[in-house]
This record gives structure tokens, C-alpha cells and sequence, in this order.
């Protein structure tokens, strides 16, 4: 991917596949910062005993860092 | 900085396997045989996680304690719903739900229609997240006018 397109009123369809190096949990489709779309290669059905706790996240964005031998 | 701990009441699990645990100098420790767990964890960016495997799938009450953010999980009406709890700052949020037991399928097809609606650049793009924890971002494709 990676393009810039003046598509006017015509739909852009886009054909994801994905092929993984584990087990693919989730895909999302983004607009900007929002998900739009997930998809998930399994059902509701294939669930069971198994629970996931995830965390993720960090406090604040680290400024950039000073050049070597910059006072500031 | 994640400073957490779990605790399984009205259940137990038969076993636990971190995810995406890459520090050897954090680990996850149980401190009560089938019934809890408490780690350290740093997240600039990536996830990390644990995963249970319970004695029962429905039942119990599953309570969360971090230095970020605190909740419980009543696993009874767990389903294939995700419970958050949402830390502050840039994304903190601890999330809650069953993936399959066993392994499953590594390919996905998805197609995706979009309009562009005018107005500002609309940059669309792809986030896949594996089982294991890692993510793949595709480059954008941006709808300009």
C-alpha cells in the first residue's frame, strides 16, 4: 500500500489478504485516527476457557532528543 | 510502566502463558496457585498481555489491579465481546477477551469499499494484530480532492 488518489465521487475498493507468521487476531481498517472496519478469521463459536488480558499504551508522548553536544 | 496483579474469585485457571513478554528481567509470577498473578510490564507503542485458560469457561469474577487503571470482569457474561478499561494518556487501556482455544487461521482476506466523502485528506490504511502480540501497519493510501 501507500498511494495518493483523487478519486472524486468513484468508490475506492480495497482487497486486503494477509497472511501471518501466527495466528491473525484481528485487522482493522483505519480512517485516519478511526477504525472503521475488523475483521477477525474466526466466529464467536471457536471460543471457550481461554481469556486474554492485554494492556497497552504509554503516559506521554518523550520529546525529541537533543543533537550530541547541544546545551538545548 | 505497568505494575499489575489478577485475581480469579468463583474460578481458577488450569494454566497461563504471557504474551509478548520480550524483557526477560519482567516476568509473570504466579502468586497463588490457579487463582492469581502479578507482573511488571512496559508498553511504549507495542501490547503485552496474559492469557488464561480457565477451568470452566463462565464462570467467576475476574478482578484487574495496575497502577493505571483497575477493574473486574464477571467471565459469566464474557463473551466474544471485549471489556476496556481505559488508562489516560496516550492509549492506556487494558482490554479483556476469549480468543479461540487452540491456534488458528495466519490468513485473512477483507475487502473494504470507501467513498470519498471531499473535504480534508482521508489517509486509509490497514492495522493487523497476530496472537502473539505483533502488528503490522501498512502505509497510508491517501483520498485527496
Amino acid at each position: 500500500m501507500g498511494d495518493i488518489i483523487r478519486p472524486g465521487k468513484v468508490p475506492m475498493r480495497l482487497a486486503i489478504e494477509v497472511i501471518g507468521t501466527a495466528p491473525i487476531e484481528r485487522l482493522d481498517v483505519l480512517h485516519g485516527a478511526n477504525v472503521v472496519q475488523t475483521a477477525r478469521p474466526f466466529t464467536a463459536a471457536d471460543l471457550g476457557r481461554r481469556v486474554r488480558v492485554t494492556w497497552q499504551g504509554a503516559e506521554y508522548r518523550a520529546a525529541a532528543a537533543r543533537p550530541c553536544g547541544r546545551e538545548n | 510502566m505497568w505494575q499489575g496483579k489478577l485475581t480469579l474469585t468463583g474460578n481458577r485457571f488450569a494454566r497461563f502463558a504471557p504474551v509478548n513478554f520480550l524483557n526477560p528481567e519482567r516476568k509473570v509470577e504466579e502468586t497463588s496457585a490457579g487463582t492469581a498473578l502479578a507482573w511488571t510490564s512496559v508498553t511504549t507503542g507495542n501490547l503485552a498481555g496474559i492469557d488464561l485458560w480457565l477451568e470452566t469457561s463462565q464462570r467467576g469474577t475476574l478482578t484487574l489491579d495496575t497502577n493505571v487503571v483497575s477493574g473486574e470482569v464477571d467471565l459469566a457474561t464474557l463473551a466474544d465481546d471485549t471489556v476496556v478499561f481505559d488508562g489516560g494518556g496516550l492509549g492506556r487501556l487494558i482490554s479483556v477477551y476469549r480468543p479461540p482455544e487452540q491456534d488458528w487461521s495466519r490468513r485473512l482476506a477483507v475487502d473494504h469499499v470507501v467513498t470519498f466523502p471531499g473535504g480534508a485528506d482521508l489517509p486509509v490504511y490497514v492495522r493487523v494484530t497476530q496472537s502473539d502480540g505483533h502488528q503490522a501497519w501498512s502505509s497510508p493510501i491517501y483520498l485527496i480532492a
